[in-house]
């Protein structure tokens, strides 16, 4: 059985590990490395890491934490931010990292990323799409510039996937980091519409709604906080659904 | 020495990784002729079929892997592609492949969305008897696996490895002093640690 993949993403401003609400900074949580380790312990299905300063300053990937990164990573790995060269994904994949993640937010990064997997290969490269609800429909928003897409969402998602890229990570900006729960019906709306796998994030508050959201077509569920945060003071504890919880959270779906 | 083929495909650093972590050493190799001093390879690769091919006989590979795989019969892992490549031809392209497995690669194919390509997440393996990679000691493992293209058969071997994705479909075999594994040992936690120390020590 091909199980539903689990994946905590860990947000990296300069050399920190950090949590953020809704797309703004909330709190500091560790180091990396450490963290990563306790993650590698907990045998998590997958990674991913996500600089959100790379783009913003320009400064383009920290190689030498995400050396660090990958040599502690024995499960697969995905880092993206501050991405824009080709040159530089191929340096990123040397390090030991599996896929790169590219924020398809413009028309022209569409052509980048039909770029990269023309060199790299589809299973190489992510597209990472941030939805925000604007008077009741979804549209994608362009988190540098600080605006929505005028684009239809459904219309921006299949240009995306028209690129051949291997897989989908939707960002719900509304939910980052709130631990209000997924939004099911964004979930539902993207239910069966994509023949690459979908990864869901933001907004999970328990491993209730991770079940929930495996229940229906998405292939992988991500989360930051819940994996990174403990109790109602949202203290930083490192936790992941231990295998026994994990078959709960995957039992909906052992028709696969 | 464990050889680690560079041939221009794919992320070798995170199998040095592994090795270095089971406390073994390795050593990546760019040019054929240092292989010789190999006393197992490992031929890994992420990319098409016959973007391997070409870079393997590109940059002189075949003849001598030809030789200390057939002749010398020095132990070889091919992972994820190169698995494929030891077959004798894939779907993905249309180069002939190394030919040392009587199989051939071909494509995922399904009517239905349930089933997304690349088979991309971890899945289990299953094996009829214990074998020099597996052990059924070893319960519950899972391994990590990105692929579009598979074989769905093969001939002749000593063991085949099973898993499911729409049909069954080889996860891996052994053949004399030839392995192969589609998913990724080096991203498979310790169940993919045990594989690789396994290759190391028993092959």
């Amino acid at each position: 059985m091909l199980r539903p993949r689990i994946i905590p993403c860990l947000l990296i401003n300069n050399c920190d590990l950090v949590n953020t609400k809704k797309f703004y900074f909330d709190k500091y949580i560790g180091d990396p490395i450490n963290t990563l380790r306790i993650f590698n312990d907990k045998e998590v299905d997958e990674i991913i890491f996500l600089d959100i300063n790379a783009t913003k300053s320009k400064i383009g990937p920290n190689y030498d934490l995400l050396k660090d990164i990958a040599s502690e990573c024995f499960m697969p790995v995905t880092y993206g931010g501050g991405i824009t060269t080709l040159n530089q994904i191929e340096k990123v994949l040397k390090l030991g990292f599996e896929k790169i993640s590219i924020n398809g937010r413009t028309n022209k990064n569409i052509s980048f990323l039909y770029e990269a997997v023309k060199e790299f290969g589809s299973s190489t490269i992510i597209a990472s799409i941030n939805i925000k609800t604007h008077n009741r429909s979804y549209k994608v928003y362009d988190y540098i510039n600080n605006r929505l897409l005028d684009d239809d969402m459904f219309v921006f998602l299949n240009l995306i996937e028209n690129t051949g890229i291997g897989e989908i990570f939707v960002t719900d900006v509304d939910r980052e980091g709130t631990l209000m729960g997924y939004n099911f019906d964004l979930i539902n709306k993207l239910n069966n519409k994509f023949k690459i796998p979908i990864i869901f994030n933001g907004g999970a508050n328990s491993y209730i709604d991770l079940k929930d959201a495996i229940k229906n077509d998405i292939s992988a569920v991500s989360a930051s906080s819940l994996f990174v945060y403990y109790g109602r003071l949202n203290a930083v504890l490192i936790s992941y659904p231990s295998p026994i919880e994990q078959n709960v959270i995957l039992n909906e779906r052992n028709k696969l | 020495m464990i050889a680690i083929i560079d041939y221009g495909l794919g992320n070798l650093g995170s199998i040095q990784n592994m090795i270095k972590k089971i406390g073994e050493n390795s050593k990546i190799i760019t040019h054929p002729e240092e292989l010789s001093e190999a006393k197992k390879i490992i031929l890994s690769g992420v990319g098409s079929f016959d973007t391997g091919m070409n870079n393997l006989i590109k940059r002189g590979w075949i003849e001598v892997l030809n030789k200390l795989v057939l002749n010398d019969s020095i132990p070889i892992l091919g992972i994820c592609l190169g698995m494929q490549l030891m077959t004798q031809s894939s779907e993905e392209g249309f180069q002939n492949g190394l030919g040392w497995i009587s199989a051939n690669t071909e494509k995922f194919n399904f009517d239905t969305n349930i089933y997304k390509i690349p088979h991309m997440g971890w899945n289990d393996v299953m094996f009829d008897k214990d074998s020099k990679l597996f052990n059924s000691q070893d319960f519950n493992q899972k391994f990590y696996f990105v692929h579009s293209y598979y074989i769905k058969k093969i001939d002749n071997c000593d063991v085949t490895f099973k898993t499911v994705y729409g049909e069954e479909f080889v996860s891996g075999f052994e053949y004399k002093n030839i392995a192969g594994v589609q998913f990724h040992p080096e991203k498979s936690h310790k169940y993919g640690m045990k594989l690789l120390e396994n290759f190391i020590n028993n092959f």
